[in-house]
């Protein structure tokens, strides 16, 4: 049975299509729609559809088949898996018996197939790769219902015997999937493996699912060489092998408001982390399944997160530096591009071309793509499905028929290579050799958590940032000037609930558990540099004299033990002179040394509400502020009013427009769940409800509560601005004419690291909870790191 | 974009009543919303209210339910509540879960007395469908609400139903909880079922350190629980196991015990072992064990 989906108000569709809309300068940001290709002209849009087989210009193809349909048992109708374990582009946990890995010679619809995986036939697959001699195959596979994503290699030549080799590099409690050859005899792969070296993590929406992160084995040693790369609190998926020997990948990004899929790559040894692409626009949400069509040129998916069951539209992506001759011409490569800055993340070009294709959730008209490759001759060989490729198919229990075609840009045109309707037929790669790219050598040593990362800025006031900040002494103010008023960075970092023990969610907030490492002093160059522990994720914010944030980072950076990660600036152009040029003398920060950030995790500053904020508020604020007196006049409330479908009973909740007493505003159960007090609800409610639009079906009574504390913006925080703050050179954030020092205004002098206290627990978030505040288990042995067996 | 083009309202609740508008003492210049700034394709977009009634009324699909409810994070939605609940037992696992989670973010409705949670345990406690007992076990694993480890203990020593036994001691790994002893117990339990779900939901517990417990499992009659166990025993680095870890690497029936067994005493360190491993890696007649067998020799 097919169902229309629910229809959505007019201000719920696709919102990339209206985020397009709303996008400043679009040309500059290189957002091309339906652009041309750089070879060949686009002729007038049109929708994509099959025609008769064409010559892929290779002899075969390997690919991996999966299943979707399942016979029932003893006259049981059959099982059909749909989206299962594809819900969303970083799900990797889907598992249906009777996929395979494949060969397929000729590359057409009638040549040979040649099943690699006979032996296990319970096995499904995730991903599969050929070695750049084209001699071998790796593969993540799970033999059966009980087991786990692995990593295998097997030859592409059979044995003596007839039969292909399949050898096991992998195994343990944990998924290991999505694998890519690496120069020098390495593998890429993504990882769930929990209680690592580095603790553990959950993705950010705390969801059964482990966060994944990458890693490396040898194909000589596998396991023997595991060797993993620090986490985030999102997954890191999708790999692809670069040009210059780096590992390439797709990345959730959820750092509070922040939420969606881009592209970024490392060194092998996990080093270098960097961005690569959808950083600064993209035609879509998340961008998937890339792989490289020369240096830093690339073809992809862009989709949705979500509904879309990994597919999308096909993306190219140009992320060369324009600017740079070098970095464009077509010889260049990782030898010649040394020297050069040429990979800009910042002004990479997206082009889509396969217009017709919705790159949101929607029905599409013309299927959608996945798991796209390139043929040696630079056409596109693609998995792609008809019909609308989303939630549509799980309602009619109709799963896409995903084949494999070589798509012709030009023509809007697929050009069939093989579909067996049975199957999804997937991960298509040409069976060709291909230049292998040159080893980056490790220069991590050192897997000890106690080795500590160095993070900095050359100077922080240089950023290609074109923003402005309001709040407090800003009004409209470049970032770039305004970042001329920086005195320190504070350094944050993120931890999911998995470490706040017991946890549901860290408070009214979007953000995730937060701690400050320490607040590393700006030179007058600018320059700045702090000693972090390795591994963990980390975001920072450079603080004006006040203590206020003047910007906050918007992605979680990690180092590895004894990794320097130095920036140029804040955000600084990528294709500008960031380092420090032979000869030149080292920064400020350089000859004073790094600040030491790296306290054992009980010693880290936390701001858990009810065990040092409240104190606070109840010693200095609540005699004035509390249920039945808020300042000169009495205390009011607004009431939300639930009423229950099930028993139409009403229960009201009065929230006080601003009490900062611990009074409990909900109501506790038997088993004595801790519930918010009215000051955290006072403050930061009116900002959880605003999140949407405050000028919609409302119903005005009594007086309005503004928003008195903003996570991450406590420059626009109410609250700060009626505490007001001085710095030590006596100027205040807000002028005192209008917002006098409160409340040394009523007689009560609050400290200037009280002051400090408030700002910072709207700067990082306005988390109620944080791993002091809750069951958190430290790891015993090391001291610095997260929970660990 | 969603976030400022919303017609709806965010703050609703179809029969609430909140006191809120864009005037009164509000700072002008400040933003109208928290997390302004962020660019539209990276921005996390809202769900209003009356969106959610409409997906979560019309048998959508579970990917569209997923996105409808984590989209819906920060939605004040009391009218949603009780369709939200209803997912809880759910056919599709995933309605499950994404309705446990947003359950757990909301303020008001849930946690009060007789409201969802306080419902959840009475249904693990008492309902007569083992089904909806254990779907009741796996949400009150999902609330990560420490206060229901209690609950699942009991379940697992006392229930009837295999199934809701195993559903509570998962629960308990997802609540990094051990149920003060409870998964321990569970690895006794006459199911296999639920002592294979035990012993997983150990793995994911940090401070579940029950080497005892888990050696004897190795005697296990289910492979599947042998072959946990060895991995148990692997990710606790429970060195004192080696013998025990050794005569399965050898001599199990199952190839993926002792394939797990291979790999677990490539982590052990006890490098004793390698002329054994060297044998396995040369003999064994599963080529996968073979491989494991050489990567722990490689290991040693």
């Amino acid at each position: 049975m097919t169902r229309e989906a629910p229809p959505r108000s007019a201000a719920n569709q696709s919102h990339v299509v209206r985020a397009l809309r709303r996008l400043p300068h679009a040309a500059a940001l290189g957002l091309i729609v339906a652009a041309a290709l750089p070879m060949t002209g686009m002729s007038a849009c049109n929708n994509a559809t099959t025609s008769a087989s064409t010559d892929v210009g290779v002899s075969s193809i390997m690919f991996v088949k999966r299943v979707t349909t399942i016979a029932g048992v003893n006259g049981a109708p059959p099982t059909i898996d749909v989206a299962g374990g594809n819900g969303q582009v970083i799900d990797y946990t889907r598992y249906e018996p009777g996929g395979s890995l494949n060969l397929l010679s000729p590359a057409t619809p009638n040549g040979t197939l040649t099943n690699l995986t006979a032996d296990f036939t319970t096995a499904d697959f995730n991903g599969a790769d050929l070695s750049f001699d084209a001699t071998l195959a790796v593969f993540s596979m799970k033999k059966d219902a009980n087991d786990h994503y692995h990593i295998y290699t097997v030859g592409l030549s059979p044995g003596t015997d007839g039969k292909y080799q399949v050898h096991q590099l992998t195994a343990g409690d944990y998924d290991d999937f999505n694998p890519v050859f690496l120069p020098g005899g390495l593998i890429g792969f993504a990882t769930n493996e929990m209680y690592t070296a580095m603790g553990t993590r959950a993705d950010e929406y705390e969801h059964s699912r482990i966060v994944s992160q990458l890693g490396t084995i040898t194909t000589t040693g596998g396991d023997a060489d595991r060797h993993l790369f620090a986490q985030s609190l999102s997954h890191s998926v999708s790999l692809f092998s670069r040009y210059d020997g780096t590992l390439g990948y797709s990345r959730w990004e959820h750092l509070g408001g922040t939420n969606d899929v881009k592209l970024f790559c490392a060194h092998p040894d996990g080093t270098n982390m960097i961005a690569v692409a959808g950083q600064h626009g993209k035609p879509a949400d998340s961008i998937i399944s890339v792989r490289e069509t020369g240096p830093n040129q690339m073809v992809g998916i862009a989709t949705s997160r979500e509904r879309t069951i990994h597919a999308g539209a096909l993306v190219t992506i140009d992320a060369r530096n324009q600017k740079d001759p070098a970095c464009t011409s077509p010889n260049l490569n990782a030898q010649t591009a040394v020297g050069h800055a040429c990979l800009d993340e910042e002004n990479a070009i997206f082009t889509v071309i396969t217009p017709d294709v919705p790159t949101g959730d929607d029905d599409s008209p013309a299927g959608r793509y996945r798991e796209p490759s390139v043929l040696p001759d630079g056409r596109i060989l693609t998995s792609w499905a008809d019909g609308p490729v989303n939630d549509q198919n799980e309602l009619s229990a109709t799963p896409p028929d995903f084949g494999i075609y070589v798509y012709d840009p030009v023509a809007h045109v697929n050009q069939l290579v093989y579909n067996d309707r049975n199957t999804w037929d997937l991960n298509a790669i040409a069976i060709v050799a291909r230049a292998e790219p040159p080893v980056i050598g490790a220069i991590q040593d050192n897997l000890s958590a106690t080795a500590p990362g160095t993070i900095g800025s050359v100077n922080i006031t240089q950023t290609s940032l074109v923003e402005t900040v309001n709040g407090a002494q800003f009004a409209n103010v470049p970032l770039s000037t305004a970042l001329q008023g920086a005195v320190g960075v504070r350094v944050i970092e993120g931890f999911s609930s998995e470490a706040a023990k017991g946890v549901s969610m860290f408070g009214l907030t979007m953000d995730e558990g937060a701690a400050v490492l320490g607040t590393a002093p700006v030179y007058p160059d600018g320059s700045w540099l702090a000693n972090v522990p390795p591994y963990i994720p980390i975001h920072v914010q450079p603080i004006d004299k006040f203590g206020l944030a003047i910007r906050n980072q918007r992605l979680w950076i990690q180092t590895n033990p004894g990794e320097t990660r130095r920036c140029g600036g804040c955000h600084e152009s990528r294709t500008g002179q960031a380092e420090l040029a032979l000869g030149q003398n080292p920064t400020v920060a350089d000859q004073r040394g790094p600040e030491t950030f790296t306290e054992a995790i009980p010693d880290r500053v936390e701001y858990p509400w009810n065990t040092k904020v409240q104190p606070f508020l109840t010693a200095n604020c609540a005699s004035c502020h509390n249920s039945t007196t808020n300042g000169n006049g009495p205390q009011t409330y607004y009431q939300v009013t639930f009423t229950s479908a099930q028993t139409g009973k009403n229960t009201t909740y009065n929230i006080p427009y601003l009490d900062l007493s611990d009074t409990p505003v909900t109501v506790h159960y038997d088993e004595n769940v801790a519930t918010y007090p009215a000051s955290y609800v006072s403050i930061f409610y009116p900002a959880s409800l605003s999140m949407g639009d405050p000028t919609g079906k409302i119903t005005t009574t009594g007086k309005v509560p503004p928003m008195w504390g903003i996570p991450e913006d406590a420059r626009n925080s109410v609250l700060i601005q009626t505490l007001n703050v001085a710095a030590a050179d006596g100027t205040t954030a807000w002028p005192l004419s209008t917002n006098p020092m409160h409340p040394e205004d009523k007689g009560v002098t609050v400290s200037a690291d009280n002051r400090q206290m408030m700002i910072r627990t709207c700067d990082l978030g306005g988390q109620f909870y944080s791993r002091q505040n809750t069951n958190f288990v430290p790891y015993a042995n090391d001291p610095t790191a997260v929970a660990h067996k | 974009m969603r976030l400022s083009n919303l017609a709806a309202s965010l703050l609703g609740v179809l029969s609430a009543t909140i006191v809120f508008a864009a005037a009164g003492d509000a700072n002008a210049s400040q933003p109208t919303r928290p997390y302004a700034g962020i660019p539209g394709d990276q921005a996390e977009f809202v769900e209003t209210p009356d969106y959610m009634v409409s997906v979560l009324s019309s048998g959508s699909a579970p990917t569209l339910i997923w996105q409808t409810l984590e989209h819906s994070e920060r939605t004040e939605c009391s009218s949603c509540i009780p369709l939200v609940a209803a997912l809880l037992y759910d056919a599709n696992a995933k309605n499950r879960e994404i309705a446990a989670w947003w359950l757990r973010r909301r303020m008001f409705g849930v946690y009060g007395p007789g409201e969802v949670y306080q419902q959840t345990l009475n249904t693990l406690a008492s309902d007569p469908s083992a089904v909806r007992r254990a779907d009741a076990a796996s949400a009150l694993g999902e609330f990560l609400e420490i206060a229901g480890s209690p609950a699942l203990a009991t379940a697992i020593k006392s229930d009837t139903d295999p199934g809701t036994r195993a559903a509570a001691a998962s629960a308990l790994g997802r609540l990094n909880d051990d149920g003060a002893g409870a998964l321990s117990v569970a690895f006794g339990d006459t199911d296999p079922n639920v002592r294979l779900a035990a012993v997983q939901a150990a793995g994911r517990v940090n401070s579940f350190v029950d080497v005892v417990t888990t050696a004897k499992l190795v005697g296990d009659s289910s492979a599947l629980v042998r072959r946990q166990a060895v991995m148990l025993l692997d990710e606790m680095n429970a060195t004192d196991s080696v013998a025990a870890v050794l005569a399965l690497a050898q001599k199990d029936s199952d190839s993926e015990v002792r394939l797990s067994a291979c790999h677990a005493l490539g982590t052990f360190g006890d490098s004793s072992v390698v002329p054994a491993l060297t044998a396995i890696a040369n003999s064994d007649a599963n080529q996968q064990v073979r491989d494991q067998a050489h990567i722990a020799t490689l290991r040693l």
